[in-house]
């Protein structure tokens, strides 16, 4: 994967100075693929004697966002671990799908995909920048250092800061596993509770992202008992727990 | 390949760097067996072994110390990774091969670090005399490259238990055995002077570490990626 | 239960009732050995047959799973490591009475002893890694997987750990020559036992992975 001239052209514009901290967002890079789209049917899922879920279905569509509700230990996370391939259900099919019609294999969904979720973390004893250029070398990219910096400060992040991520307060922590997740300009973005952790402020940002997101024809699903995460979303699964 | 390399060398270039900066398995491994080697030297010394014991049981001696310092600090590169919650992240990122090179170079590193700095020592405090030192060299990279591959696929089978700590050494045990058996005999043949034992037990281990590389890199994506 | 299922069973318990008597009241006591202790020898060598059977076997499933994913191979896997537990104990167990006898020591390394022993140790981590997986997928996965690392390793015990270590252990099995070790006697009743404690480890391997496939089928009921 590599950027296009447009996403370079779009990095290297210079953003008005404003008084906002938060920069209004705009698109950052454009998806890759002609759009995935995520379809899933009866999917169950048991530990030993404890079952999460018994039959789940629905899909994810480019352009859209899912949302996915439920009470607390329903089985949200799962679900959206489930769905990026990181788990694989008891039952049922998860398929990921191109515009062509093609079925997507599953090693290779990491690489059309970005997470942010509460059980999954990035690297405590390296600092932010770091951990961008880790991510972009350990999945084959070549980006450039002026665009790590670029992604960070549209997060909100300072770039230059040398203290580990370990010396991070949560929403700091929090904007730079978003920025991770945008690193690669996937096609498909999970949210597992994206905007806990995040100030008032910080919340109406990743509300703009994600309008984006979806704005530019990417596949978004939303793992959420936040009441205005869930006015983003068109389609709905309710897990009952 | 080159890609596959560069990714590779990327996950082990982080782990050593985030390794430098906490030390955990560093220390593990050098308390380990310097205060193994503290012990063993304060209580058999280089004068208490009869002279013609003495290649063989500072053979097994110099492995024991080894074998049990890389089960104290080896199963960190991937218990870290499920600990801290980074692993899942990873598992997006990476291809599983990947990975497997990147932590099996990293555990390299480790073992050869410790053996740069215990061999030397273990031959001075205890009066170990080698015939042939290029050779004993030789057994010591090939033997620490054979431990590392095994105990890299076991520290990856074990990250995604439960009771992590004493399930490493359960498991590892069995593989390694038979590994401990050649590297003594081999380390034993260096110390004599026996060039035909020594070549015998250096195309074992050889043979080992290479029958543990293959089936470990055809294992390791099941095991990662479930 | 069907008539054949029935009439195999019965027929293994005539079979083996015959062999127990045999190898105590028909045969002689054999002439090398002291006192009785050549008896031994029909107990001891099907058990560390069945022991070593029982690993490959085992990897075998092992392999079969991770290949086609079917929980009736876990089953398999999981059941014929038992039995190979089992077997490896009693293997072990009569080996080291026979060692006291014969040689004084219940126990000096040497390579059969060694390699059971590995055996036992491979055994032992193998449960050890069940019972520290939740998951019923995982830890079907992870242990097969450790199954065939073992499998891998199993060959260079065999070939290499008995040419550096002399044996004490007289070869009855490697030593093709009939006239040195047993008389037809003995070989026929030494068979016979081996083929009973063949035929006795696949009834137990089909009754465990039975009460196996009930359990999993209760579980799948859950769902």
């Amino acid at each position: 994967m590599f950027l296009s001239s447009i996403q370079k052209r779009v990095l290297n514009h210079e953003i008005p100075a404003t008084d906002n901290m938060y920069p209004v967002p705009r698109g950052i890079f454009p998806p890759v693929s002609g759009g995935i789209s995520i379809s899933f049917s009866d999917v169950a899922k048991r530990y030993d004697l404890r079952v999460v879920f018994r039959s789940v279905s629905g899909e994810a569509l480019p352009g859209e966002a899912l949302v996915i509700t439920g009470p607390n230990g329903s089985g949200k996370s799962t679900l959206l671990a489930i769905l990026c391939g990181l788990l694989r259900p008891t039952k049922g099919d998860v398929r990921y799908l191109r515009q062509d019609g093609d079925d997507l294999p599953r090693d290779e969904w990491g690489r059309h995909i970005g997470v942010v979720a509460p059980s999954m973390a990035v690297y405590e004893e390296l600092t932010a920048l770091e951990n961008l250029r880790f991510y972009a070398r350990v999945r084959g990219l070549s980006i450039e250092e002026a665009e790590h910096r670029a992604l960070l400060e549209r997060v909100g992040l300072d770039p230059d800061r040398v203290t580990p991520v370990r010396g991070y307060s949560t929403g700091m922590a929090q904007r730079l596993k978003i920025a991770q997740a945008l690193l690669h300009s996937p096609s498909v973005l999970f949210f597992d509770e994206a905007s806990s952790n995040l100030d008032p402020s910080g919340q109406d940002w990743l509300e703009e992202q994600v309008r984006s997101l979806i704005d530019e024809g990417r596949t978004v699903v939303l793992a959420t008992n936040d009441r205005r995460e869930m006015t983003w979303g068109s389609r709905n699964v309710t897990l009952v727990g | 390949m080159s890609r596959w390399l560069a990714e590779a060398l990327a996950v082990a270039a982080k782990d050593l760097r985030a390794e430098f900066r906490t030390r955990v398995a560093l220390n593990s491994l050098a308390l380990f067996a310097l205060t193994t080697l503290a012990a063993v030297s304060y209580t058999i010394g280089p004068y208490r072994l009869a002279e013609e014991d003495r290649p063989f049981l500072l053979s097994v001696l110099l492995w024991i110390v080894i074998f049990f310092a890389a089960l104290a600090g080896l199963d960190r590169s991937f218990v870290k990774e499920e600990e801290s919650h980074t692993a899942p992240l990873l598992r997006l990122a990476a291809a599983p091969t990947v990975v497997w090179a990147g932590k099996l170079l990293y555990n390299l590193v480790l073992i050869f670090v410790l053996m740069a700095m215990l061999a030397p020592l273990f031959c001075v405090l205890m009066g170990f005399e080698i015939a042939m030192p290029w050779r004993f060299v030789a057994v010591l990279a090939v033997g620490g490259y054979a431990l590392a591959v095994i105990t890299t696929i076991v520290a990856a089978i074990i990250a995604q238990a439960l009771t992590r700590g004493a399930l490493f050494s359960v498991l590892s045990l069995p593989l390694l055995l038979p590994l401990l058996i050649i590297v003594i005999e081999g380390t034993t043949a260096v110390a004599t002077g026996d060039l035909a034992s020594y070549t015998q037990s250096l195309r074992a281990i050889v043979a080992m570490a290479g029958a543990m590389t293959i089936v470990s890199a055809f294992l390791f994506p099941i095991v990662w990626r479930d | 239960m069907n008539r054949v299922g029935l009439a195999l069973k019965w027929f293994l318990f005539v079979w083996m009732m015959i062999v127990i008597w045999a190898a105590f009241m028909w045969i002689p006591s054999a002439q090398g050995f002291k006192g009785e202790s050549s008896r031994i020898v029909f107990f001891h060598v099907p058990t560390a047959w069945v022991a070593t059977l029982a690993f490959l076997v085992s990897c075998i499933a092992s392999a079969l799973y991770l290949w086609r994913r079917e929980p009736k191979y876990d089953f398999g896997a999981a059941v014929s490591n038992g039995l190979g537990l089992l077997y490896a104990v009693l293997a072990t167990v009569t080996g080291a009475i026979f060692a006291k006898i014969m040689w004084g020591a219940y126990w000096n390394w040497d390579p059969r002893q060694t390699s059971i022993t590995i055996l036992l140790l491979i055994y032992a981590a193998y449960f050890a890694l069940r019972s520290a997986v939740a998951d019923p997928e995982k830890r079907a996965t992870l242990s097969a997987v450790y199954s065939i690392l073992a499998f891998v390793t199993v060959p260079f015990l065999m070939f290499i750990v008995p040419r550096i270590y002399f044996s004490l252990h007289p070869d009855v099995i490697t030593n093709a020559d009939p006239d040195n070790s047993l008389d037809p006697a003995h070989l026929k009743v030494l068979l016979a036992s081996l083929a009973g404690f063949t035929g006795l480890s696949v009834w137990l391997y089909s009754v465990g992975t039975r009460i196996e496939e009930i359990r999993h089928r209760r579980r799948q009921e859950v769902l």
